[in-house]
């Protein structure tokens, strides 16, 4: 498999002794939408800024599109669209210029960056307020500026922070569009987050961080079941009936280590010790009630992340 | 392609050009030589009423000489109020973590920074002195010749040269600090013991060392004035200021000299090639004082690690 990113061992101590990373180890295959899930200060920020060389790892070595990091940082960011976090734009001036601005440091001439600026401002949907000053700018408005500046060239590699945060739901609908076509060509992109709910859908990787440790990462399919022998089987059974007296069967099984019942008495949770579909079903129905659903926990990175952070 | 150092220096000025900052200190430039040709307008007036000729420059370098300590006074706070916020501005704005995404060395962002504003400084007091040029010929009916625009042009590479040592002095603490208003506070500071502080303490040193001057008509003054003078010049040689006004009076009362040569001052340089040679330690202590410092913020703006 190809990997646009490759680290090794990074670790990262800011002055003060604070441990930013503690031994990360990523892969990053070519080609997919890999989330980085964390929660504020995880070190997620950190792990992308020595992506594109503004962080100097303290150890540890780290590659990206196949380039050291120390030494071709460079042509990384040339070879990379970054949407930082915390970022800032130029407010006395136009979203536009601020665009056509940031695309000549691209290396575009003015009127290809004028170009490229127009392009990416309408893939945001900002064309109504481009000649209005950043300034005037709700915060929607920016973080879909700070998008279309990640969009101004065409890249191999994607690397967004909290992307999402602060946009409207249409603009996050937009958003996920755009990363859906980004793959569809090829593109690999990185959304680093804390809000999984709203681009957890999107990623078919990731690495769930907590304080500077990689705690888990890979395909969905493979941190899922990682999780599943890790706590044991979860399922989640939506049914209508006699929930009580259904969880009551459930407990009377040597396979069934925990019962509980949740959302007012509609949903039985159950912990297993083995995979254990069909034998459940078998219980609704001896028990008399009506299955609406039944799910194999965790089924989203939601539920992965919060079984790994416990 | 095109190169990420003219691309910032182009924004700097255009954001330059843009603000008041720059027109406030440019008018404040503008005002000052429209009130010396104001006043030598009145001068010239009475002199020719009283029949007496004792202007012996011509009046723009006389403009110039009489400038030269208010220039050494507006032109390094031109040079501040240009770089105090170059960096620490561009990170309180949070435009630096976009700037630093792209694929630009830290240095070249930089660069860009001080081409920026070295057109700036040149724009504004190139400007200020082309006013100057035309107050002069219009009302104090002053020309121009080979030899005196050569003059002014050098006074002009001069008062771009203090300004931008200033304005690196500036970067420095832009480099270093987060906040605008420290880097300002330390810029200001840096300013006033330069103009001020310096000079007092040297003059304060000078009655320590030798005493009060004595009465002018004595002969002892004329020694006391000598010596007062080196140990003066000693002192603020720590300065650009001194630099300054030593090569800039010094290439137009040459001037003064050549005009003059009937009247007995013969012993100071004359021609522009004399005076670069007299004044070349000025010279070179100017150069430094621009390229110390802007040496110092690459070191630090290029280390520094998290943005």
């Amino acid at each position: 498999m190809e990997y646009v990113v490759e680290t090794e061992n990074l670790v990262k101590i800011y002055s003060g002794n604070v441990k930013a990373l503690d031994g990360v180890s990523l892969r990053v295959p070519k080609g997919v939408v890999f989330g980085l899930f964390g929660h504020n200060g995880a070190g997620k920020t950190t792990l992308l800024s020595i992506l594109v060389g503004l962080v100097k790892p303290t150890s540890g070595s780290a590659k990206v599109l196949g380039l050291d990091v120390l030494k071709g940082s460079v042509e990384i960011r040339r070879r990379t669209s970054v949407m930082p976090e915390g970022y800032g734009f130029y407010e006395d001036m136009s979203g536009f210029a601020n665009l056509v601005f940031l695309a000549r440091l691209e290396g575009f001439d003015k009127e290809e960056a004028r170009e490229r600026a127009r392009e990416a401002i309408k893939l945001v949907g900002l064309e109504d307020v481009a000649e209005n000053k950043v300034g005037s700018y709700s915060r929607g408005m920016k973080q879909r500026l700070c998008l279309a500046q990640a969009f101004l060239k065409d890249s191999d590699l994607y690397l967004l922070d909290e992307p999402t945060a602060g946009l409207d739901p249409e603009g996050a609908s937009m958003f996920k569009e755009l990363i859906t076509s980004l793959v569809k060509q090829g593109k690999t992109v990185i959304i680093s987050t804390h809000l999984l709910q709203e681009v957890g859908g999107i990623c078919s990787h990731a690495a769930i961080i907590r304080r500077g440790k990689i705690l888990s990462q890979g395909e969905f399919g493979e941190i899922a079941e990682r999780v599943r022998r890790m706590k044991g089987c979860m399922y989640e059974v939506s049914a209508e009936g006699a929930l009580d007296k259904f969880a009551e069967l459930l407990e009377k099984e040597d396979w069934v280590s925990e019962t509980t019942v949740i959302w007012q008495k509609r949903i039985v949770k159950v912990v297993t010790t083995r995979e254990a579909g069909g034998d459940i079903m078998e219980l609704a129905e001896k028990a008399g009630v009506k299955v609406l659903y039944i799910k194999l926990l965790p089924s989203s990175w939601s539920e992965i992340f919060q079984a790994l952070h416990g | 392609m095109t190169n990420p150092v003219l691309v910032i220096a182009e924004k700097e000025f255009g954001d330059a050009v843009r603000s008041k900052r720059l027109w406030g200190m440019t008018l404040v430039l503008v005002a000052l030589f429209a009130l010396m040709v104001f006043s030598l307008s009145i001068q010239a007036t009475l002199q020719s009423d009283t029949s007496q000729q004792i202007v012996i420059l011509d009046p723009l370098s006389k403009i110039l000489v009489s400038l030269s300590s208010a220039i050494s006074f507006v032109a390094p706070l031109l040079g501040l109020s240009l770089g105090y916020d170059a960096i620490s501005g561009e990170r309180e704005k949070g435009t630096m973590k976009l700037l630093l995404v792209r694929p630009v060395f830290r240095d070249q962002l930089i660069n860009g920074k001080v081409l920026g504003a070295l057109v700036t400084i040149s724009f504004s007091l190139g400007l200020s002195g082309l006013i100057l040029i035309g107050f002069s010929s219009a009302f104090l009916g002053a020309t121009l010749d080979l030899d005196i625009v050569l003059r002014l042009i050098i006074y002009l590479l001069l008062s771009i040269l203090l300004s931008m040592s200033y304005y690196s002095i500036s970067l420095v603490f832009s480099a270093k600090f987060e906040k605008s208003s420290r880097s300002l506070l330390l810029s200001i500071a840096v300013w006033a013991l330069f103009t001020f502080v310096i000079p007092l303490i040297a003059f304060l040193f000078v009655l320590s060392v030798l005493g009060p001057p004595p009465p002018p008509q004595s002969g002892e003054f004329e020694e006391w004035l000598v010596k007062s003078s080196e140990i003066q010049s000693f002192i603020v040689f720590a300065t650009p200021n001194h630099h300054f006004s030593r090569v800039a009076d010094s290439i137009l009362l040459a001037r003064a000299a050549m005009e003059s040569q009937g009247l007995g001052i013969s012993e100071i340089p004359e021609t522009i090639a004399e005076v670069v040679t007299y004044n070349w330690a000025s010279i070179i202590m100017l150069i430094l004082f621009f390229a110390v410092p802007c040496l110092i913020s690459y070191a630090i703006f290029v280390s520094a690690e998290k943005e």
